[in-house]
């Protein structure tokens, strides 16, 4: 809502109480049909206010086109990607929660994880527009997809809390102690 | 200017504003014009305030007593309470379709104003579906139905005044909830269009919809739960659901929205099944205006009033024959941008589960409508066949016991793939409970069980379906409760080994704020295992009709019930009869009525009566009395009563744990809230 129309809205129901206020001090009687036809009123204001924005709108400018990318059929839109990496990151979160309540065996967890990490490292190359990736999170998630992760954990483990962290963390994600020195 | 004309142009206006609206939408589409697109836009908020406005003048109209209005005259009278001469707006027909326009405005707006930024590709089409849909409605009230339509001569000064069976309180809310959950299915359904026509099928569409979905189905089992409680206390029959075509019209899209809020998890987390959800979509809606058709155009129930309102019965089947054609058109010529690109790697998946779920779902559904729509295909063929109850039971009660065996097997799969080694672990500890519930239930209630079916003996050879079903049910009730409690401890335990040291109450909070939809759905499911429980308890109710004088007793199980007198009373809607009913408890049973009467120690006395309003003094209503336990209803109500003799015919129920329904309704709906609350903490995961 517009500085103004706040204005207007605040003026009409000051006008409203006190026009209300004025009619009590005078004796008028308030039943309900008097509180429907007043709210009647209320709302055929704000539909009046309504349609005029309709023809504001029709009267306003036409800049920029909607941008509306064409769909041929088979190709895959970059917000299709994006929407496929965010679905295996939260696999692999709820996978990792799964293995945690037991329901899978280590070596099921182990395979199926791994398959999800290099998907996602696919995506993210799918997602990044020439192809590259930071060398150093080439490097990162190398490590993260070669590595089993039973092995990461176990070497891993914070030595302050006894948190396991993942393979590439550099401070412990729970009490905050350095991890750097455990694995160089 | 009357009233009635003011809303007749009110009308008028809103037809042509709605009509605008959908054309500024496809034009605005069709040309790319942002211009009219947001003018359609704020077409859709004018047709909100617009019918906003119609309803506001009818309520005036009913509040005031305007009863040169047909609709008012008809529907309420002057001496009704305030508060049902506002919701005498919902009363019949043409009002009620007003406030379907009402809510379906008011809901289009809502859902273009939230997702008008987030899915500016989407939203010229959603407007053009929900203003077609929306224009569909207003043209029933501008050609046939016009709530504000006058008495033309001989203006009457007062009402008939509305049906006493429906000045309650439940029926006040029921509808309302009901029609809330139809209408607001609508939003889903534009949105699938939506995304079918631009061919943006991925799942963009369906974050906008889940909520929704969420939302309407909350209202529908709340609306469904609501009509049950009403039928229970006012028609005084004894039962909450007889299967009757109106009820079945609210079941049938809470089947398919109930399958399309599982199935879209599966789509979500791993892409498939995109078809089938727009399916259910589709079918959702489809069903809720198929409802609405069966209970207002009496289609179903009888002929006659198919012949009173031809038009508006053929109107409808045909706006119910271009929805499916245009849907599934639309879903036929995107099929080929549907493909899944993932598919199912084991049976033994939590994917699997669901798809289990969702085809039981969907049978249960195609069945209950078959079922329903039946007796009037069957008229045009030949013999008019009447489908009751039992056949209903016969095939919906293992349906439902299958599904909730598959709520108790599918939290314990793992998604793409469960191992052996871990089946058995998840599965010893539920099974255990599942075996010793039926035990327990088995010991305790073979013998009640055995009363209510009529028979002294066990026989092995010849057991009564209740028994069977009814352990089944207690045995399904005890393993389900240990699955859902079993991944409670272990969530807490997973979340507990990862950060040592916060407390339980912790653990649990902080569980909850990771799988919030996940744990959400596991308390709605508890509430599903209330409800069974409560269900269960139909195996071995008891019914006795009696004609009892002051002074005689039965006995009702463990209860006795006595006949204590009869009063009469006088108010100014109403005369009153009503009986005082005693029940009793420890009495040593004996045969012979008339010695039962001074035994035992009175728990509760109950007052069933007859009403017989002055307006409809040949419909009296019958006033139920329960004396309500955790464990049984003791449900008394009265059919006839003759004053001079003092003979009571007496209809008394034992229902035992039919409480257990609405308390798991209440779980469900806390359960929903949680689910539904938690759509922005996840968007915020998302983009960290």
């Amino acid at each position: 809502m517009s500085a103004r129309g706040r204005w207007l809205l605040l003026s009409v129901t000051l006008a409203v109480t006190l026009a209300g206020g004025l009619m009590v001090g005078m004796g008028a009687e308030f039943d309900a049909s008097v509180l429907v036809l007043s709210l009647a009123g209320v709302v055929l204001l704000a539909t009046l206010r309504q349609m005029f924005a309709v023809v504001v709108a029709l009267a306003g400018g036409d800049e920029g086109a909607l941008a509306q990318a064409a769909v041929a059929p088979g190709s895959v839109s970059r917000s299709a990607l994006a929407q496929e990496q965010r679905r295996v990151l939260r696999a692999i979160k709820e996978l990792d929660f799964d293995h945690a309540m037991g329901k899978l065996s280590t070596a099921d967890h182990t395979t199926i994880l791994q398959r999800y990490k290099l998907r996602a490292v696919e995506l993210m190359r799918g997602l990044d527009e020439d192809g590259t990736l930071h060398p150093q999170t080439v490097t990162a998630l190398e490590r993260g997809v070669n590595s089993s992760p039973a092995r990461a954990a176990s070497s891993h483990d914070c030595g302050a809390c006894g948190v396991s962290n993942d393979a590439d963390a550099r401070f412990c994600k729970a009490c905050g102690e350095g991890l750097v020195e455990a694995h160089t | 200017m009357t009233i009635s004309l003011l809303g007749t142009i009110t009308i008028l206006v809103l037809f042509f504003v709605a009509l605008a609206t959908v054309a500024l939408a496809i034009l605005g589409a069709y040309q790319r014009s942002e211009r009219m697109v947001d003018a359609a836009v704020q077409g859709t908020y004018t047709v909100a305030t617009l019918a906003s406005f119609a309803s506001a003048l009818i309520i005036y109209a009913f509040v005031s007593g305007d009863f040169s209005i047909q609709y008012v005259q008809h529907t309420s009278d002057a001496t009704m309470p305030l508060f049902f001469k506002v919701t005498a707006f919902w009363g019949g027909l043409d009002g009620s379709l007003l406030f379907w326009v009402l809510l379906l405005s008011v809901f289009s707006a809502i859902a273009v104003r939230a997702n008008r930024r987030r899915h500016a590709d989407l939203i010229p089409h959603v407007i053009a579906t929900l203003g077609l849909i929306d224009l569909f409605f207003i043209g029933l009230l501008v050609f046939l139905k016009n709530p504000f339509e006058p008495f033309l001569l001989d203006v009457p000064t007062s009402g008939r005044g509305l049906n006493p069976l429906l000045q309650n309180a439940y029926m006040v809310i029921h509808p309302p909830s009901l029609y809330l959950g139809y209408v607001s299915l609508a939003v889903p359904y534009a949105f699938g269009i939506a995304a079918l026509v631009t061919g943006k099928v991925d799942s963009a569409w369906q974050a906008s919809v889940r909520r929704w979905t969420l939302f309407s189905w909350l209202f529908l089992t709340l609306g469904l739960v609501l009509g049950g409680l009403w039928a229970y206390e006012e028609l005084g029959w004894g039962g909450y659901w007889a299967w009757d075509p109106v009820e079945n019209a609210g079941l049938l899209p809470w089947f398919t929205a109930s399958a399309f809020l599982h199935s879209v998890m599966i789509q979500e987390r791993r892409g498939m099944l995109r078809v089938w959800n727009l399916v259910l979509v589709i079918a959702s809606f489809w069903l809720s205006i198929m409802g609405t058709f069966m209970t207002r155009s009496g289609i179903v129930q009888s002929v006659h009033a198919f012949g009173e309102d031809p038009m508006l019965a053929w109107t409808f089947g045909v706006f119910i024959g271009v929805i499916l054609v245009v849907s599934f058109g639309l879903l036929i010529w995107r099929l080929p941008l549907l493909r899944a690109r993932a598919e199912l790697e084991s049976l033994l998946s939590r994917e699997f589960a669901f798809i289990l779920n969702n085809w039981m779902l969907m049978v249960m559904a195609l069945f209950v409508l078959g079922a329903t729509l039946w007796p009037t295909l069957s008229e045009h063929v030949g013999q008019r066949v009447t489908i009751g109850p039992p056949f209903f039971e016969r095939v919906m009660v293992p349906l439902g016991l299958a599904l909730m065996l598959l709520m108790g097997v599918g939290p314990l799969l793992a998604w793409r793939k469960t191992s052996t080694a871990s089946l058995q672990r998840q599965f010893m500890a539920p099974l255990l409970a599942g075996a010793v519930t039926t035990v327990i239930a088995a010991l305790v209630l073979v013998d009640p069980m055995l009363t209510a079916a009529g028979q002294t003996e066990l026989d092995m050879a010849n057991l009564p379906r209740g028994l069977t079903w009814g352990l089944a049910c207690f045995g399904l009730c005890g393993f389900t409760t240990a699955t859902i409690t079993q991944e409670f401890v272990r969530g807490i335990s997973a979340v507990r080994r990862g950060t040592p040291g916060t407390s339980l109450v912790d653990a649990s909070i902080r569980l909850l704020r990771r799988a919030r939809r996940r744990y959400g759905g596991y308390i709605i499911h508890l509430g599903v295992v209330l409800m069974f429980f409560g269900w269960a308890g139909n195996s071995y109710k008891i019914e006795r009709k009696a004609n009892l004088r002051p002074g005689d007793a039965l006995t009702l199980g463990d209860y006795v019930i006595v006949h204590a007198g009869l009063r009469t009373s006088e108010d100014w809607q109403k005369e009153m009869i009503t009986a005082d009913v005693e029940v009793r408890v420890d009495a040593a049973v004996q045969p012979g009525t008339r010695s039962l009467a001074a035994q035992g120690e009175v728990v509760d006395t109950l007052q069933p009566a007859r009403w017989w309003y002055f307006q409809l003094p040949d419909q009296p209503t019958t006033e139920v009395a329960r004396y309500m336990t955790a464990g049984a209803d003791v449900y008394v109500s009265m059919q006839t009563v003759d004053m001079t003799s003092g003979w009571t015919q007496l209809r008394v129920f034992y229902n035992p744990l039919v409480n257990w329904i609405w308390i798991g309704t209440s779980v469900m709906l806390l359960g929903c809230a949680i689910c539904i609350g938690t759509r922005r903490r996840d968007k915020d995961q998302s983009h960290v």
